[in-house]
């Protein structure tokens, strides 16, 4: 067994760990209203930051303004109605445009 | 048969396909970095199926690549995929079976999918959820192989745009979050600027993390 080996397999030992704890933990109990509002709260602030992260990335990294100006697109299409895959499409066509040009 | 299956499932697998296209460009890109930094392909391919979490995998490649070994690699990796613990936990209530059963079944939280399952009530669907992984799993590992053996240029999925697939949905999600749960607003936004900012200070993966915080207020208001 190589440190390589060893590596990839905790790695895969503490990825199933994390999504298995939970669940686990829990079972086919319900939780109360107030513990599933709190964990409800939790995960839609998670998606919030996942977006931030994204466009955003570590500190010292360049904020890429093709993807902010895509991501924002694809927002304003959604809120004229248009379906969320197609927002995404457009956002994708749009960046590939300014990487073209650029 | 596509009939046959339900709205959610369609949705779900709908869903999928279009995040399994963008996987598989960020996969084909992990597997080309991976070798590049010196993993055997075989390596690379096994890790994108047992692991099937790009960040934690880039964290892993970049941190052992960089002189960093392998305990700096599995730090970074795990400080990424923390999020996955309040994730899976959201998911509990939708899973099937006793304990183990919903433990296995929640190893298919993976972002996209985690977040195209999300109802108008927070709740997630267990019917979208299934079948948004199952599309993209195959996807990550081929792409993986892909990128390992042929090793293409990197820049490939970037020219095409497709590293905005995963935020843009995200967003989108949000939107939709915030324009049908008025009450979450402030969770949301409160998330997204204190994420912002301690990206400044600390690793991404702690910054997502912390974007869990601003939720508990929702336990502290209901006391």
């Amino acid at each position: 067994m190589t440190p390589l080996t060893i590596g990839i397999a905790l790695l895969a030992l503490m990825n199933f760990t994390l999504k298995a704890l939970g669940p686990l933990l829990l079972g086919p109990e319900r939780m109360s209203e107030r513990t599933a509002a709190t964990i409800d709260a939790m995960g839609q602030g998670l998606l919030a930051s996942l977006v931030v992260a994204a466009l955003v990335g570590a500190a010292g990294s360049d904020v890429d303004a093709a993807l902010l100006a895509a991501v924002a697109l694809a927002m304003v299409l959604r809120w004229w109605g248009l379906h969320e895959l197609a927002c995404v499409l457009i956002a994708v066509a749009l960046v590939a445009i300014i990487r073209s040009l650029t | 048969m596509w009939m046959v299956l339900t709205r959610d499932t369609r949705r779900g697998l709908a869903v999928g396909a279009g995040l399994a296209a963008a996987a598989f460009a960020l996969a084909v890109t992990f597997g080309a970095l991976a070798v590049a930094g010196g993993l055997p392909p075989l390596a690379a391919v096994i890790m994108s199926a047992v692991t099937f979490s790009g960040s934690a995998q880039f964290a892993f490649v970049t941190a052992l690549t960089g002189s960093g070994g392998v305990a700096a690699g599995l730090g970074t990796a795990t400080l990424m995929n923390l999020r996955f613990l309040p994730m899976a936990t959201a998911c509990a209530p939708a899973l099937r079976g006793g304990r183990v059963r919903r433990a296995l079944e929640a190893q298919l939280v993976v972002d996209g999918s985690w977040a195209a399952a999300q109802d108008d009530q927070g709740r997630v669907q267990r019917s979208v959820l299934i079948p948004a992984t199952v599309v993209q799993w195959p996807s990550w590992i081929v792409g993986t192989a892909i990128g390992a053996y042929a090793a293409p240029d990197t820049a490939l999925s970037s020219s095409l745009g497709l590293d905005v697939v995963f935020p843009a949905f995200f967003a989108v999600l949000v939107l939709d979050i915030v324009r049908r749960r008025p009450e979450l607003r402030t969770v949301v936004v409160a998330s997204g600027v204190l994420t912002l900012l301690l990206l400044w200070v600390v690793p991404v993966g702690a910054a997502l993390l912390a974007g869990c915080l601003p939720g508990i207020r929702t336990y502290l208001k209901s006391s």
